[in-house]
């Protein structure tokens, strides 16, 4: 009985029913409104598929059922890729997917800096469930091209201790596998936890 | 009773005086925190700086805890990349808040001397052109 006081009136509470029961039709007769940027229609995901020794393995067209979340980033840099980590850290606490439910998947674009173990134990201090990748550089450069990803190194006058520039974009790609949105360095939790929800339930 | 012209010259003079009170400029720092990390690797601080009262600039960071300490900002272009760019100073206008954020403004520790868990503290000293050093300690969370 909590909501009736804010409307003590029981006319502007029918009122208020009446209107969100109108708004509430109006909004599901329409196509959902994507939180991301919308792929109109959707753009099958280019596969790839990693295997090496140590590491993870991954093959993005063996994961079909599950809701993949992608990113291509580096950890010597202290910024952005851990608050994008951070970030879908937040998301993956509120709605606790399963493994199976939901991925999200970081690529190393530093494979010469990083090693297949380092970037994983990295993405797990975020969350036990999040994946690490790391791909020998001519199949990462491959896997860039399909995901329209730009990563330039920055001249540094000490060669261990260089900047990348790049793409810092998540993208979400369906259980059929389908990219079906991307989201800008930015976006907040909400809008994956939308977007997520809308695709868990349709 | 007849106040001597002297005194009603001095208490005149007092008021004009502390109408004009100098004011102490001051730099308030609001929010510090910085991100975890193990030795050897790097890690960033954000906060909010006001410089009161009057314009100034934060010029150097230095700790104890890494062994390269740069202002750097993080900047995304048309193109939907971000790059980091070097900072020679952070210009702070008189009571403006300049926040450091994630994915913008950012005083980045390089190599970490000791690892830098949640719960830990740090201290850094900030170097300002007008207004000299303040040392802050800067709680370590997990974000």
């Amino acid at each position: 009985m909590d909501q009736r006081k804010h409307f003590p009136n029981t006319k502007t509470y029918s009122f208020y029913l009446i209107a969100n029961l109108f708004l509430h039709s109006a909004c599901t007769s329409k196509p959902y409104a994507w939180r991301g940027t919308a792929y109109d229609p959707p753009k099958l995901a280019p596969d790839f598929s990693i295997s090496h020794e140590t590491g993870n393995s991954f093959t993005l067209s063996e994961r079909k059922g599950t809701i993949i979340l992608l990113y291509f980033g580096y950890t010597f840099y202290p910024d952005v890729c851990p608050a994008t980590a951070a970030i879908m850290s937040s998301v993956f606490t509120q709605l606790e997917p399963s493994p199976d439910e939901i991925q999200f998947v970081m690529m190393s674009i530093d494979p010469e800096r990083e090693t297949p173990e380092a970037v994983d134990e990295y993405m797990r201090r975020f969350h036990p469930d999040f994946i690490g990748l790391w791909s020998e550089r001519d199949q990462l450069e491959k896997i860039q091209e399909d995901y329209d990803i730009l990563a330039m190194r920055e001249p540094s006058e000490n060669p261990e201790t260089y900047l990348i520039t790049h793409t810092a974009r998540v993208f979400l790609i369906d259980q059929q596998g389908f990219l079906r949105a991307h989201y800008p360095f930015g976006s907040i939790p909400e809008d994956f936890i939308m977007d997520l929800t809308y695709l868990i339930e349709h | 009773m007849k106040t001597p012209k002297l005194l009603r010259c001095l208490s005149i003079l007092i008021l004009i005086f502390s109408a004009c009170r100098v004011t102490d400029a001051e730099i308030k720092i609001t929010g510090a925190w910085a991100r975890p990390g193990f030795a050897g690797e790097n890690s960033a601080v954000y906060l909010e700086i006001t410089s009161l009262e009057a314009d100034d600039y934060l010029i150097q960071v230095e700790t104890a805890s890494a062994s390269v300490t740069e202002l750097h900002r993080s900047v995304k272009k048309d193109d939907g990349t971000i790059g980091m760019h070097h900072q020679i100073q952070i210009e702070l206008p008189a009571n403006q808040p300049v926040e450091f954020s994630p994915g913008g403004l950012h005083i980045m520790l390089m190599g970490l001397s000791a690892d830098l868990m949640s719960g830990d503290e740090l201290k850094l000293t900030l170097v300002f052109k007008n207004q000299g050093e303040v040392v802050i300690d800067v709680p370590v969370t997990a974000p």
